[in-house]
This record gives C-alpha cells, structure tokens and sequence, in this order.
C-alpha cells in the first residue's frame, strides 16, 4: 500500500471533518493515524484556520471553516501542483 | 568576456526575455493561490522563487530597450536569478541544507571576488539548475505522471539552455540554442500549468 503524504492525510482529515462534526478518536481511526500524529495535524489545521474546534461537556468535536472547504474543493488541483513539483514534505 | 549575440537576432531576445517573464510570473501568481487554498510553506517559497525569476527577466530584456542602462540592468538580471533559484535550490536541498549554505555562500563569495562577473553567473546558475534539474528527475522518478515529467524536463532544457549561454562566449550560434532551449523549458512548464488547472 503506497504511503499517504502530507496533502493526502490532511484532505482525508479534512473529508472526514466535512462529512460531520467528528470526536477526535473517530478522525484517528478513520484516518489511520496514531494519537501523537493526530494532534500534530489537529493542531496545525485549527492555527492554519482549516478547522473549528468545538468543547463542551460531551468532548471536543471539529467542524471546517470556509478556509477548509475551499481546500477540499480545489484539493486535485493543489495535489497536482505539488505533486508537479514535488513540493509534498 | 560577454556571449556573443548574432545581429539578426537582436531584439528577438528581448521578446523572449518578455515571454519567459510572463510564464515565470503567471506560475508564481498561481503558485501563491495554491499557497493561499493550502497554507503549505514550500508553494510559498516557489511563489516568490518564480517571481524573482520573472523579475530577473525583465530586468535584463530592459538592456534591449534601454541600451544606456545595460551595466545596470544585467547586474539586476544576475542578482534576481540567483535569488530565485537559491530559494528553488534551498526547497530542493531540503536534507541537506548544509550544502545549500555553502553555495550560497560561494556564490556571493564568486560574485564578488571573480572579476568576470558574467562568467561566474553562467557557471553558478548551471550548477544551480543542474542540482535543480537532478531533484525534479527523482520527483519524476518516485511520482511517474505526466506533470512530474513535463517539469523535469523543463528544468532539464533550463539547464542546458543555460549551458548554452555558457558556450556563446566562443560562437553566436550558442546563444540563439540557449534561448530556442528556455522557450522550450517554460513552454513545458506552461504546459503542466494547464494539466493542473484543467478540471
């Protein structure tokens, strides 16, 4: 199985944000990642302002912003020009 | 020592020059839009890498129109290239940023002390786009599409394109290749800029 990049974790985090508003322990399963590298991404998606986090007395929940359905919308194109010059780290 | 440019083909070089800065600038602006979707740092850097580049043109098709600010415009010309594909180099040389350092340390050191300016440019900036050219072919090669090839092959051309102005010390007919060999890079870049948008 080819292993995801950056951009392909971070639409499928993404994916699974938009579908509805996701716990982070569904996220981590669903997007097969371990709990250190789903925070990392967490983290960086709610400062890049992809991402909403929500708290209350059931947990945290995430939501996307305008920032974060503009990406998933327009994902094949960054993906190609990224890929195109092999800018994924 | 300068390239030696044919007489029939004055003037068409500075249209070249206006071209490749057009295409040099139409990838920067979309490279910042992309910057602006997925807030990744590395299509920053090739934003504002490409904009140098496009610069650099303009300032050396300037020579062209303006002949009494030749001196000017093709130091202009060196310092914008360079800039644009140190910061090219310096994505590319991503593990190894110890070797980027010291080439940018032996450029500035070349620039200043090497009394022929033009030919430190010409050996700097192939050096530059070979090591360019070398990660684009191992993009290519772990990423087989059709994008990642036309890219690797227009850093290829670029780099003999500029091998070529290299050469037109010694015959004229080196300097219309290097140019014929830049028109065919960015019209490849042009290209795989159309592969991305197309929906």
């Amino acid at each position: 199985m080819k292993k995801r990049d950056r951009l392909e974790i971070i639409n499928d985090i993404l994916e699974l944000v938009s579908a509805r508003s996701a716990k982070p322990t569904q996220i981590m399963y669903k997007a097969n990642l371990s709990h250190d590298m789903l925070n990392q991404y967490m983290n960086e998606l709610i400062s890049k302002q992809f991402i909403l986090e929500h708290k209350d007395k059931k947990g945290r929940t995430y939501s996307l912003t305008e920032k974060g359905l503009n990406f998933l919308r327009d994902y094949k194109m960054i993906k190609g020009f990224v890929d195109s010059y092999g800018l994924n780290s | 020592m300068s390239p030696i440019s044919p007489a029939w083909f004055s003037g068409f070089d500075a249209l070249f020059e206006l071209f490749f800065a057009v295409i040099s600038l139409t990838i920067s602006y979309f490279a910042y839009k992309i910057y602006q979707l997925s807030d990744q740092r590395p299509v920053k850097l090739l934003s504002f890498s490409f904009l140098f580049i496009s610069l650099a043109y303009v300032a050396r098709s300037m020579s062209n129109f303006l002949p009494f600010l030749d001196v000017i415009s093709i130091y202009t010309h060196i310092i914008l290239f360079l800039t644009g594909l140190s910061i090219l180099l310096y994505m590319t040389l991503k593990p190894n940023r110890t070797t980027f350092w010291v080439l940018l340390a032996a450029t500035l050191l070349s620039l200043v002390f090497i009394n022929n300016t033009l030919l430190a440019y010409y050996i700097l900036s192939s050096v530059y786009l070979a090591l360019i050219s070398w990660h684009y072919i191992q993009n290519f090669l772990s990423n087989r599409q059709t994008k990642t090839l036309l890219v690797a092959l227009a850093f290829i051309f670029l780099f003999f394109g500029s091998f070529h102005f290299f050469m037109s010390v010694n015959h004229e007919l080196f300097y219309v290749i290097g140019y014929f060999l830049e028109l065919l890079a960015y019209l490849l870049i042009l290209a795989n800029l159309y592969l991305v948008l197309k929906k």
